[in-house]
């Protein structure tokens, strides 16, 4: 361009251009977007929120006068109800007569079968060589169940010197072949 | 406190102004547009001691120039802030004015161009399309569009050397 006026303001709308393109870049950058909101948008949500406001205690009403209305024709109700009718016995009217109940069968001679089949004896299981333990097994006596008592009390030994009294609990064994036992004899 | 909005309106029209200052100061085009947007940055963090500043133009004119001197001192560091050029805020201002005056005058001259030819010249100047682009959007052929661009430009100088 060679006109030096010309450059000079296509150069300054470039400036101003570039200045609006820096602005909107600020603009976002601090958070805000430019966004506008239709006018209308406002006036709705105002006109919405203004309505609720306003209806709000006439609907409230309106249910109070309905529970009201239900409860006066409760009341109406049981006004014309006659308490007679539910104090006297029911009279049945019924034009139809009742059906019988159905009877169980009873049973005759025919019906008794002549002779019963004799009940089979049941079968024999096989016997097994297990034996229960008898009762002559030796008893075991833990010192826990001695201490305690409540076992009963192991056959009488033969009385020793309080020496040894304490080798009561040893086994018969021991005691036949420990040199003690000899000393005593 | 100052809401995003309000800090928009009050201190983005600051922002032509401000750039002129940047770009004055460190001598960069990009280097000032990134001044600009680091200064607003740092206002929009600072906007409760903005709030009770009585000269907000001023405090972000001193944020701006603090901000270029700092940049200045990291690229030059044994230049001092005196070999600084001296700048004007009263100087910035009015040249920020002049530009938006020619910027009104150029707007006011283009519609007064046949669209065509208006077309041609915000393609051509501002927009930086190419030749081949431009006959594709103008649907002409490249002769045309030579022709259509030296009528515009001979219309724009007849109408500033008119006053128009």
């Amino acid at each position: 361009m060679e006109d030096k006026e010309l450059q000079q303001l296509v150069e300054a709308k470039l400036w101003q251009l570039e200045n609006q393109r820096q602005q909107e870049e600020i603009a976002s950058r601090i958070g805000r977007q430019r966004i506008v909101w239709p006018w209308w948008l406002g006036t709705a949500a105002a006109a919405a929120i203004l309505a609720a406001v306003l209806l709000s205690p006439l609907l409230s009403g309106k249910e109070e006068l309905v529970a009201k209305a239900e409860n006066l024709e409760i009341l109406e109700k049981l006004d014309n109800l006659d308490y007679l009718d539910y104090l006297e016995p029911p009279t049945h009217t019924a034009t139809t007569p009742a059906e019988p109940l159905p009877t169980a069968p009873v049973a005759t001679a025919d019906s008794v079968p002549a002779s019963i089949p004799p009940i089979e004896p049941e079968p024999v299981l096989p016997t097994t060589n297990y034996q229960l333990p008898t009762t002559n097994s030796p008893t075991v006596h833990t010192r826990r169940s001695n201490r305690l008592g409540d076992i009963k009390k192991a056959p009488e030994k033969p009385k020793v010197p309080a020496l040894i009294a304490h080798y009561i609990d040893i086994p018969d064994t021991v005691l036949f072949t420990s040199n003690i036992v000899i000393n005593l004899k | 406190m100052m809401t995003q909005r309000q800090f928009l309106n009050t201190l983005l029209p600051l922002q032509p102004t401000l750039r002129l200052v940047a770009e004055r100061l460190l001598g960069n085009r990009e280097e000032a547009e990134d001044a600009v947007q680091e200064t607003y940055a740092r206002l929009w963090e600072q906007r409760r001691r903005l709030e009770r500043c009585e000269n907000q133009e001023g405090f972000a004119m001193q944020t701006l120039k603090n901000h270029c001197i700092n940049q200045l001192r990291k690229q030059h560091p044994f230049e001092t802030v005196e070999q600084l050029p001296e700048v004007s805020d009263e100087d910035i201002r009015h040249e920020a004015e002049v530009l938006e005056e020619r910027a009104a005058t150029f707007d006011r001259l283009m519609t007064q161009l046949p669209e065509a030819q208006k077309a041609a010249i915000r393609m051509k100047y501002l927009d930086n399309i190419t030749h081949a682009e431009m006959q594709q959007q103008l649907g002409m052929s490249s002769a045309n569009v030579y022709t259509t661009l030296s009528r515009a430009i001979a219309n724009l100088k007849s109408m500033i050397n008119h006053g128009r």
